[in-house]
């Protein structure tokens, strides 16, 4: 029996995709890793819950929301934009790293992974909250308990969370508007 | 003459109407089913021999899934009950002498479970399942009181009332008692075995599964002529028929009723919504005996057969043609990850979809509600747990959900009315 394929035709890190045909069913982190070699996005626990594997979708009103590419196939992003952790930094015309995002920076500067696997789901995670506390700032003294909902499905089995939360508020603080007293 | 002899005649219906719904207003139509006896305190002795037993029929009772908020101390009431009428709260039921039952005599607690009238001839609500309760035996209500009575006193104030709950109307009652609380018995049958005589009587009795499983009717009294058809709206969702013919259909047979009711998880599904806290609360904490009682009897039709299911559904036809299969594209793109390609889930992750409940009802509220809505993280018996499903409410519009509603239920659900939009956005605009 030959494989299903459909075509699928999506946007990435800014880049137009397809339409190519893709199988049916395949997860959206091996069309990620063996179609477009955008490796950088992890493959954890396959099954929804380590969010290792977490990329942004930018929905048609422009609000990002997280989406696990383990559980859904390449279809289900079908039409849409997303952007994988390799889209965060900014890169020059050759593709050559100019600078990182605000919530990366501060996770190189808090120590706040060791082995990092986890991390593009954090940076994904935290990127996201960042730029909902832009829409809608938080009082000074919930800051923290939003981060840790914000953050709760991500799972570190190395740092123990803390550095990573710490990173976090560090960017909220800093980023104008984010805060309020 | 002949005019004012109709007039006459016409008050005296009146003032004999006037005086029968007064009479039922203040109880006289009301008989306790509590024997005399009861009215001796027992001993602290026979107290201790009764707990073991007092605490096994307490969880039959699920009496902490109602009377326990879900972070809150356990049997300390609090958690709300909504009716068309107004918030009901359970109430705190520890043996706190200010707050809970402390100051309850023997007698009191059994005119209680056996009568729904609580010390100061207060009327219960119909919240209280005493249609059920009111089967137990004298000695077993005696163990109850037991077991209640030697938990730890909680004092934590009863939550009020709202609606029309917060008005005199508990006398009103009476009229509601009149209607919907016939005298039961649990069922006995020639020939019965031990197993099935026990099931039947946590079932019919303190287990209380007829007040969700049963539909009510326009007085929310239990309709005992539909027993266990299900189909009444609870937090939501739909109320699975659990006639032995219906549980047999979608493959249950004792064995694996009983294993769902210990664990929480079954080839059909996992407990989820009210039935979860069923689970949690009773079922999975009971003994093992018990449970294989309770799915005895529930697994055995009128004629006293035990029953074991048929083949399940073959897919239909119309899943496999074109209009279905955006459907069919929708399951390999947003579900399969977790359910399987096949439908057929992964242990400890997802159950399987093919022959779940909530596809293979021909009522589709269930399916499309999860779809929705999602599941939260649940915790089952042996340290298991499911992680949560995500809702897909703001994922998929209501003509996706339809068509993917539909393709499943013709593929694994036997079902072949499709599911339309309107349907999901009617289940959507209640959320």
């Amino acid at each position: 029996m030959s494989i299903e394929k459909r075509p699928l035709a999506l946007t990435i890190n800014g880049n137009k995709i397809g339409p190519v045909d893709t199988p049916v069913g395949m997860p959206m982190i091996d069309f990620l890793h063996e179609h477009l070699n955008l490796t950088g996005t992890r493959f954890g626990c396959g099954q929804g819950i380590c969010h290792a594997c977490t990329i942004m979708e930018i929905q048609p009103d422009g609000t990002p929301i997280e989406s696990r590419t383990c559980i859904y196939d390449a279809h289900f992003f079908n039409g849409k934009t997303i952007v994988t952790v390799e889209g965060q930094a900014k890169r020059d015309e050759q593709g050559r790293l100019q600078e990182l995002s605000p919530v990366q920076q501060a996770f190189i500067e808090h120590f706040s992974f060791q082995c990092g696997y986890c991390t593009p789901g954090f940076v994904t995670a935290a990127t996201i909250f960042i730029e909902s506390l832009k829409r809608q700032p938080v009082k000074r003294a919930d800051l923290q308990s939003r981060i840790e909902a914000a953050l709760n499905d991500h799972i570190c089995r190395c740092t123990g969370y803390v550095r990573y939360y710490q990173a976090v508020q560090d960017v909220a603080l800093k980023t104008p508007g984010c805060v309020i007293e | 003459m002949k005019r004012r002899g109709l007039r006459n005649a016409l008050v005296l219906i009146l003032i004999v109407l006037v005086l029968l719904a007064l009479a039922v207003l203040f109880g006289l139509f009301r008989t306790s089913s509590v024997s005399p006896d009861v009215k001796q305190a027992l001993t602290e002795a026979q107290k201790q021999e009764l707990l073991p037993r007092g605490r096994e029929l307490a969880l039959a009772g699920d009496c902490f899934g109602c009377h326990s908020k879900a972070e809150g101390p356990k049997a300390a009431g609090g958690v709300p009950i909504a009716t068309p009428f107004g918030i009901l709260h359970s109430t705190n039921i520890t043996p706190d002498p200010t707050y809970g039952i402390g100051q309850y005599t023997r007698e009191d607690f059994h005119r209680v479970l056996r009568d729904g009238i609580a010390p100061g001839n207060r009327n219960l609500y119909p919240g209280m399942p005493f249609v059920f309760t009111h089967v137990t035996r004298t000695e077993d209500i005696d163990a109850l009181y037991a077991y209640m009575m030697s938990l730890p006193p909680i004092a934590e104030p009863n939550v009020p009332n709202t609606g029309v709950f917060t008005l005199p109307v508990r006398p009103f009652m009476n009229f509601w008692t009149l209607i919907n609380f016939p005298k039961r018995q649990p069922p006995t049958r020639e020939g019965a075995s031990e197993q099935w005589l026990r099931g039947a009587y946590l079932v019919e009795g303190l287990g209380h599964c007829a007040s969700c499983h049963t539909p009510r009717n326009l007085t929310m009294g239990v309709s005992f002529d539909k027993h266990f058809q299900g189909g009444d709206i609870v937090d939501g969702l739909m109320v699975p028929n659990i006639t032995a013919e219906n549980l047999a259909q979608r493959g249950f047979d004792a064995a694996s009723l009983s294993q769902y009711l210990r664990t929480g998880m079954s080839a059909q599904g996992t407990a989820f919504g009210g039935m979860y806290t069923v689970v949690h609360f009773s079922t999975s904490e009971m003994e093992p005996t018990d449970i294989d009682a309770i799915a005895t009897y529930l697994m055995t039709d009128e004629n006293g057969q035990l029953l074991t299911p048929p083949p399940g559904p073959a897919p239909l036809a119309q899943a496999s043609q074109p209009i279905l299969q955006p459907g069919r594209y929708h399951y390999a793109s947003a579900c399969a990850g977790c359910h399987g390609a096949q439908g057929e889930g992964i242990p400890n992750v997802a159950p399987p979809m093919d022959g779940n409940t909530a596809v293979m009802m021909g009522n589709p509220t269930n399916l499309i509600t999860v779809i929705l809505e999602g599941v939260p993280t649940q915790t089952f018996t042996g340290n298991q747990r499911m992680y949560a499903m995500p809702g897909f409410a703001d994922r998929m519009n209501n003509e996706d959900i339809a068509l993917l509603a539909s393709w499943m239920r013709a593929q694994w659900g036997g079902q072949e009315e499709a599911v339309t939009a309107a349907q999901v956005q009617a289940i959507r605009a209640k959320q």
